[in-house]
């Protein structure tokens, strides 16, 4: 697990402004989601009772029966771990010297990327929906001038401010720069 | 012809097997790639707490069955 304080590669004087995930209404979901499916034996119990009643005085077949309901219950549970994982585990990071965006993409697909503060040349928030707009989530695409050329962060909350809260920093940064470099 | 009942519980061991080298790649996501916050820890215990209990009580059903009886196929 990775230290907040113990950021990779960390410059002095760098503090982290944002620790960002996506909103909690796609945990919501995926929590809603995941309990609809968690009705599906009980669903299939009532069917197989009023269409296959001899199935249920049949000793092996509830042997059978009761093991499938086991095993879809292990997996029901991996998979939502899973899902909550692949929302938990996608994460943007502000500091005042850069930004960095983890996204876990499957499983076994993951890509970080950074980008530092002076590379960034336009920061744009966008909201699509009644429900983004009600519970106030969406997008904020940065466009940057490393390999990376459109950074997004998705479905975070408060993106009009996120943004307003990067375009501020870079401005900051590029003025302690000039002042630097003098 | 019949075949034993216990080819059942060896195809449900099997699928343990299965989720246990899945819920390994899963802990080994959260714990390395995983941010040291309460939420990370509380959904990992949470997670092992809830498959413990049901492999529990998969175990429990398990050893009440007479898996030395046999499926008659025709």
């Amino acid at each position: 697990m990775f230290r907040l304080k113990y950021l990779p590669h960390r410059e002095p004087n760098e503090k982290i402004i944002f620790f960002l995930h996506r909103h909690w209404c796609v945990l919501a979901g995926i929590i809603l989601a995941y309990l609809f499916l968690a009705f599906i034996p009980l669903i299939a119990y009532f069917f197989i009772r009023r269409e296959f009643v001899d199935l249920l005085q049949n000793a092996i077949a509830l042997i059978f029966l009761n093991l499938l309901v086991f095993t879809f219950y292990l997996f029901w549970w991996l998979m939502f771990y899973h899902s909550f994982l692949d929302y938990f585990l996608d994460i943007w990071i502000v500091t005042n010297r850069r930004i960095i965006n983890i996204e876990q993409l499957g499983l076994f697909h993951r890509v970080v990327a950074e980008n530092k503060l002076f590379r960034i040349q336009d920061v744009v928030a966008q909201q699509k929906g009644i429900l983004s707009t009600f519970l106030n989530y969406g997008e904020v695409h940065i466009q940057t001038a490393g390999a990376e050329k459109v950074i997004i962060f998705e479905q975070i909350a408060r993106p009009n401010y996120i943004a307003q809260e990067i375009i501020g920093l870079v401005e900051k940064h590029k003025r302690l720069m000039t002042k630097e470099t003098g | 012809m019949s075949i034993p009942l216990s080819i059942l519980l060896l195809i449900y061991f099997l699928f343990i097997i299965l989720f246990v080298v899945f819920s390994f790649f899963l802990i080994y996501h959260a714990i390395h790639f995983g941010a040291v916050t309460l939420t990370n820890f509380l959904t990992l215990g949470a997670y092992l707490s809830v498959s413990t209990l049901i492999l529990i009580a998969s175990y429990l059903y398990i050893a009440t069955v007479d898996w030395s009886a046999a499926i008659k196929l025709f």
